[in-house]
């Protein structure tokens, strides 16, 4: 039996708060059935004057218009969302126990229109930012668990009654926010003026459970934290609460939000509407009776959004774990299950694999450090100078631009941007490829294991190996480029451009990593769909990956429109010798589950061995004239094909229940070739560097950095077989040797350019030296800015920097290395001998009218610039000198806007219901 | 699985690129001993400029150069004395040292921008005349024979670091009693752009006949030796090894010749010795067997009363000099034979000594002689052919000069005595036929033998 409280003295009015979406009828027909009958019933808002007449109701253009035509005998004014139903008691019960507990406004409990028994909201929460959070479950039963009156951040916006008053003073509800919005700011102003916010859970209103647009009830929030707070408080919530949204924008896309551009508009639209913000501000601060510490009593600690991100974070990780259980309690049997230990066992594999990286990219092979900034990685990219060898205006990889854009991303830290790239790879191709092989129900354990054989089989250890760093991070893009194009055709012409800009993106950003590996994702999927033609469904996906590679094309510029494609493809030696042992055993594996795989898993296999036959023809085409980047994409084909193979064959023996002995024995000897490429993978653990050389070349140059002062910056000459030499080398007299910056060597270094006059005049001094004409070869060697000699491995070009009158051997070193006799061995400084820096890719020092710049002339330097000579003399009186970039920065800028408005777009698309 | 199989043995059958050739040399080429026609560098080890002596260094060049004359300092850290001069060629310029570098010893190099080209040094004191032709090649192993640590003879071995890096020097040693110990010479520390001279009469005294050999655990060095005797003395450089040495001058002017052999390696060389004459060649005066790391020396006086060229072949390689001295006072009294003054009365005692040639060759550069040093100076020619051969030589100065032509007849030796003529720094000689040519520089006191460059091909 329930005490009802005493009948109330007051008269109150009702204000159907109109919605165009939103029907008033069962509204009208639910206030009819009050136990408590107000006085009169209006609606308010929207154009539903002649709507009201015919119901009998009132009509009313605003709020703030009702509230002053009021009586003052009429003491509180129910707000109702058009479209709710109240309880019949609704009304009764909120005025009855806002009454008795002294409070200004009050709100109901909300419950689901089309599930009664289910919560929507019992009041409101918030965090200092206005951010709601309502402290249900999704689809939480009502059984009446919170039903106790208590006060709220907020009364929710489908039902609440403030006193006439009240209202009046405050001046209604904020006609440009949206409804939640709005509610928080009335319920925050009142609070400020010193009224008591309450939710009467007793008072039971059904309404519907649509949402608002996201943005306009974020832009609604802080306007209304600008409304109610302190200066103060401002001065350090607004920062917070624009912080926070741009964290959200950045890592939301990982579980599948994208909150970016909502961020962005709301605010915007608070910076168009400023100064009616202000007026309305004044108007609430002018009154106010209560400070900042009275709204934070009713206020969680921390951040809403931080939260709810991190939630969805852990809850995307989770959902990709394959399990149909997602519930929290279902963890503990999850975590029994093989594909938790195994997803376990590849996240710590990925870590400790990629551990050392994360203090740089080590130096060999094709692997440097990334640059120190990130803007100047980008702008060098894009239409900048090309600092390799003595410079030129070659254009440089895409994955430096890429990076750049990353390393700016992590706050300019070139060891955090290499250390996350590695470990997201790493992460991203086995999870990529546990996602590919799912399509075609290859289990999770067999999926993990072969992304696994993919990121660090024999053949990505090859790449990496190479120090290939733009191959190894795109490996991880492939499989997703796949992905997207093998996924189930969407239903729906929106979804589809949805795809196909998901494929774009996807594409551009494979593209980006490396050029070298776009076309693989579309030649794999062709060579399925040639392996079934009559199955529409893969010649459908190729269709898609097609349309990511069309759209990824004009994304790759400007390196699409200023690379040498001939010379491109040339470049290097495209020749690799598999090891016997794992060759063997990925033969075995392909055979077994071609011959004796189940449920058409054999298809599976028989695709991924060929894709890797491919690949490996690819990988050896050196006689043909293939170059490294042929390899790359040769041995990208073998590790995909591979990474198939596995998991086909682990696969089947998972679904070896039903087949004979015989088969289940040639499957078993599958398993162990597959094993056996897994097992090589763990090779990489021990170094760390993900199958990265050593650092040998840092090492090796760490002796020039205790002798060139940070102010002054300088070249060295290794000398060495090519393979001991970092990138590519030059030659002479068949003695490799290349030009590189100490003490610090960038990734933009890795790749010299096409010989320019200052890489003939350094032959010929070269020619000299080993003719035993030369005996001042450091006096030459000066004026290229060369101010050691080093000798990476054996060569008869190091004994000949022996007997030179000013070369002087550098005893205690590992390796045999000279240093120039000279104090002008610099590569910039001005005419008094004074040196000036590296800086960028450009030079910083003391001001002087003239300073000599030791770089490829180009007129991009400054009109002094000669274009054949490979020294410069520049204008340095304003202490700095920086290569002009061309139009191509344009083009890049370009290239990445179109990238990320793609990526918005298909996430749009794609998830829109 | 068909096509599986089918690419994979069409990627097993794709042929491996060609390897890689890599360097097309082993080491670099060492500078040739000879005088070729590119940028050539000089090391002259044996210069002194001061009180008691006065050293010009002769330049002869056979196109324009840039000839650029660099003294180390040795107080570390002071910078090098360095005269730059520009010439046309074909032509020769003497400059005397003190006027780059005058405090004594000033050890240094002589670079020309263009070849062919070489350098001589002569260093002329009151009653002495030394000097050579400068080592255009560095060897890793130097030898130098002919010496002798005997009483009233000094012998000073000067060990020159031209290169910035420090050097670690090892001199080993053999006398006619076999390996001598030197224990003070097994690491000597040569400071780069310095020298250091080492008195070896004193550090191993009293030795007949005595041959070094000069090497390094660390760096390079340039060695040479001044050997004296009285008031002259004679200074020769290290060379290399080789299996026939060719002198064109052994004795003139009443000096007692003596030729000096040095085998340092492990295993006995046979050595025969021809002579030649002004008519004509004795071959195989001598023939014997030099033990292994053993010095030998064969005393020439006997041979001839007259001017002698020699001729070294060994079964091996080996290291050759001809030291040419007024016959010790002792020795005198045995030996009526020998024209000229024995030493013992007041005369002045006089020393020369040179190195040989490895090879013959058509065309020659002498740098320094002519009227521009001083003294008399002639052109010692030797025709080791069956033919006789007709030699051009041209006059090499500040202005074109007209050249002579000389007949060599076969196996024979010639002596072309020149005229002071002002203005001549330098000769060059061209044959049809290899020849040998060295020239020699005396005045009333003293004389000096100096060996040729041979012009490479």
């Amino acid at each position: 039996m329930s005490s009802r409280p005493p009948r109330p003295s007051s008269l109150a009015v009702v204000a159907i708060l109109a919605d165009r979406d939103a029907s008033l009828d069962h509204t009208l027909e639910a206030v009819a059935l009050q136990s408590y009958a107000p006085v009169e019933t209006f609606v308010v808002g929207g154009d539903y004057e002649s709507v009201a007449a015919a119901l009998g109701v009132g009509w009313e253009e605003s709020l703030q218009s009702l509230v002053g035509r009021l009586e003052p005998t009429i003491t509180h004014v129910w707000l109702l969302a058009a479209g709710t139903a109240p309880h019949p008691d609704a009304l009764y019960t909120l005025i009855s126990e806002s009454e008795r507990v002294g409070a200004g406004l009050a709100g109901s409990k909300l419950l689901d229109l089309e599930h009664p028994d289910r919560l929507i909201s019992v009041g409101l929460t918030t965090d200092v930012f206005g951010v709601p959070y309502l402290g249900i479950e999704e689809d939480e039963l009502d059984a009446g668990q919170y039903d106790v009156l208590r006060d709220v951040a907020a009364a929710a916006p489908g039902s609440l009654v403030a006193r006439r008053d009240l209202l009046k003073g405050l001046g209604g509800l904020d006609r440009l926010l949206a409804p939640q919005a709005a509610a928080i700011d009335l319920s925050q102003r009142a609070r400020v003026l010193g009224a008591r916010v309450v939710v009467v859970p007793s008072s039971k209103v059904a309404a519907p459970s649509g949402t608002e647009s996201a943005w306009r009830e974020e832009a609604g929030r802080i306007r209304a934290m600008l409304k109610v707070y302190s200066w103060l408080t401002l001065a350090w919530a607004l920062p917070t609460r624009f912080l926070i949204g741009l964290v959200e924008a950045v890592l939301a896309p990982l579980a599948g939000r994208w909150t970016l551009f909502r961020w962005l508009r709301a605010w915007l639209w608070n910076l168009a509407r400023l100064p009616s913000t202000l007026r309305a501000r004044r108007a609430v601060r002018a009154n106010a009776a209560a400070g900042d510490a009275e709204l934070f009593r009713y206020q969680m600690r921390g951040s809403v959004t931080l939260r709810s991100l991190w939630a969805d974070l852990v809850e995307t990780a989770r959902a990709r774990f394959p399990s149909d259980d997602r519930g929290i309690g279902a963890l503990a049997q999850e975590m029994r299950r093989p594909a938790f230990g195994v997803a376990l066992a590849a996240l710590v594999f990925s870590f400790v694999a990629t551990r050392e990286l994360w203090q740089g990219f080590p130096g060999g092979g094709l692997s440097m450090p990334l640059p120190d900034s990130g803007a100047d990685a980008v702008a060098a990219y894009a239409g900048g100078w090309n600092p390799a060898g003595f410079g030129s205006t070659e254009q440089l990889p895409p994955f430096l631009g890429l990076a750049g854009v990353w390393q700016q991303v992590l706050f300019d830290r070139a060891d955090l941007a290499s250390g996350s790239l590695a470990l997201l790879a790493f992460l991203g191709g086995i999870w990529g490829i546990t996602r590919l092989l799912r399509t075609w129900s290859v289990d999770s354990v067999p999926g993990i294991l072969a992304g696994v054989a993919y990121m660090a089989g024999p053949a990505a250890r090859t790449i990496a190996g190479s120090g290939d760093v733009a191959n190894v991070v795109a490996l991880a893009a492939v499989p997703w480029a796949m992905r997207v194009a093998v996924a189930p055709w969407p239903a729906g012409w929106i979804r589809r451009i949805g795809r196909i800009a998901a494929a774009g993106w996807l594409s551009a950003l494979l593209a980006n990593l490396s050029p070298d590996l776009l076309l693989l994702p579309l030649a794999a999927l062709l060579a399925k769909a040639l392996l079934a033609v009559r199955e529409g469904i893969n010649w459908l996906s190729v269709l898609v990956a097609a349309s990511g590679v069309a759209i990824a094309v004009p994304l790759l510029r400007p390196w699409v429109t200023s690379v040498d494609f001939t010379g491109y493809f040339r470049a290097g030696v495209a020749y690799w010798e598999p090891g016997t042992v794992l060759l063997t055993a990925g033969l075995l594996a392909t055979a077994a589950a071609i011959i004796a795989a189940p449920d058409g898993l054999w298809r599976l296999a028989a695709w991924g061995g060929i894709v890797a036959a491919i690949g490996g023809v690819l990988a050896r085409t050196a006689g043909e004239g293939g170059g490294r980047h042929l390899l790359a994409l040769g041995l990208a084909a073998v590790a995909l094909g591979t990474s198939v193979v596995v998991g086909s064959a682990f696969e089947a023996v998972r679904r070896a229940a039903g087949v004979d002995s015989l088969r289940r024995l040639v499957l078993g000897i599958g398993a162990v070739g597959a094993a056996a490429v897994v097992v090589s993978a763990l090779a990489v653990l021990a170094p760390g560097r993900g199958g990265m050389p050593a650092d040998e070349l840092g090492a090796a140059l760490r002796f020039t950095g205790a002798s060139i002062d940070d102010n002054s910056a300088a070249r060295v000459l290794l000398v060495g077989p090519p393979e001991s030499l970092p990138g590519n080398a030059r030659r002479v007299r068949g003695a490799a040797y290349r030009v590189i910056s100490v003490p610090s060597p960038r990734m933009w270094e890795v790749e010299l350019p096409s010989p320019g006059p200052a890489d003939a005049a350094l032959e010929q001094v070269l020619e000299a030296v080993i003719e035993g004409e030369s005996f001042r070869a450091g006096e030459q060697l000066a004026e290229f800015g060369i101010r050691w000699i080093l000798a990476m491995g054996e060569t008869p070009l190091s004994a000949a920097f022996v007997g030179q009158l000013d070369l002087i051997p550098l005893d205690g070193l590992r390796r045999p290395a000279f240093l120039v006799d000279s104090e002008e061995a610099l590569r910039a400084m001005t005419v008094n001998g004074d040196p000036w820096r590296v800086d960028g890719t450009g030079f910083a020092g003391p001001a002087a009218p003239a300073v000599l710049i030791r770089e490829q002339a180009d007129a991009g330097w400054g009109l002094d610039a000669d274009p054949g000579d490979w020294s410069m003399t520049l204008d340095g009186s304003s202490g700095s000198i920086e290569y002009q970039a061309g139009p191509e920065r344009r083009q890049g800028q370009l290239a990445l806007w179109l990238g990320a408005g793609l990526a918005l777009l298909s996430a749009i698309l794609r998830r829109r219901r | 699985m068909a096509a599986v199989i089918a690419i994979g043995l069409l990627a097993a059958s794709l042929p491996a690129p060609p390897s890689d050739p890599g360097p097309e040399f082993t080491e670099p080429i060492e500078p040739a001993t000879e005088a070729g026609a590119q940028p050539s560098l000089w090391y002259c080890p044996w210069i002194n400029s001061g009180a008691t002596r006065d050293t010009r260094v002769a330049a002869a060049f056979l196109a324009d150069v840039e000839i650029a004359y660099t003294h180390p300092d040795p107080r570390v850290g002071e910078p090098e004395d360095v005269a730059l001069l520009r010439a046309d060629g074909p032509g020769a310029v003497v400059q005397d040292i003190a006027e780059i570098a005058n405090r004594g010893d000033a050890p240094g190099l002589v670079e020309f921008s263009n070849g062919p080209a070489t350098a001589a040094a002569i260093v002329a004191g009151e009653s002495s005349l030394s000097g050579d032709r400068c080592i255009g090649s560095v060897p890793k192993l130097w030898h130098i024979a002919g010496l002798t640590t005997r009483d009233g003879y000094a012998l000073t071995l000067r060990l020159f670091n031209p290169f910035p890096d420090n050097a670690k020097v090892v001199v080993r040693a053999a006398s006619e009693l076999g390996s001598e110990a030197l224990p003070d010479l097994q690491s000597i520390d040569v400071v780069g752009k310095n020298w250091v001279d080492i008195a070896l009469d004193e550090a191993i005294p009293f030795l007949d006949t005595l041959a070094i050999t000069v090497g390094t655990e660390e760096g390079t060095i340039i060695p040479t030796v001044v050997q004296s005797r009285g008031a002259d003395e004679a200074s020769w450089p290290g060379t290399g090894l080789a299996t026939e040495w060719l002198f064109p001058t052994a004795a003139l002017s009443g000096l007692a010749p003596r030729l000096a052999v040095w085998n340092p390696s492990e295993r006995p060389v046979e050595i025969e010795v021809d002579l030649f004459t002004r008519t004509s060649a004795v071959g195989a005066v001598r023939t014997t067997t030099i033990e292994a790391g053993r010095p030998f020396e064969v005393s020439l006086a006997d041979e001839s009363t007259g001017a002698l060229g020699v001729r070294v072949r060994a079964t091996g390689p080996v290291a050759a000099v001809v030291v040419a001295e007024d016959v010790p006072a002792d020795v005198a009294g045995e030996d009526d034979s020998i024209e000229g003054n024995p030493a013992g009365s007041d005369a002045p005692v006089r020393i020369a000594a040179t190195i040989g040639a490895p090879q013959a060759s058509k065309s020659w550069l002498l740098a320094g002689v002519g009227g521009q040093v001083g003294g008399d100076s002639s052109i010692w020619l030797l025709n080791p052919n069956g033919q006789p051969v007709t030699v051009t030589i041209q006059p090499l100065g500040r202005a074109q000069l007209a050249a002579d032509k000389v007949r060599v007849e076969p196996n024979t030796i010639r002596r072309v005595r020149l005229t002071a003529t002002s203005g001549v720094g330098g000769y060059r000689l061209d044959a049809a036929l290899p020849i040998v040519a060295s020239w020699s520089l005396q005045t009333p006191d003293a004389v000096a033998l100096l060996a040729g460059v041979a012009i490479g091909e």
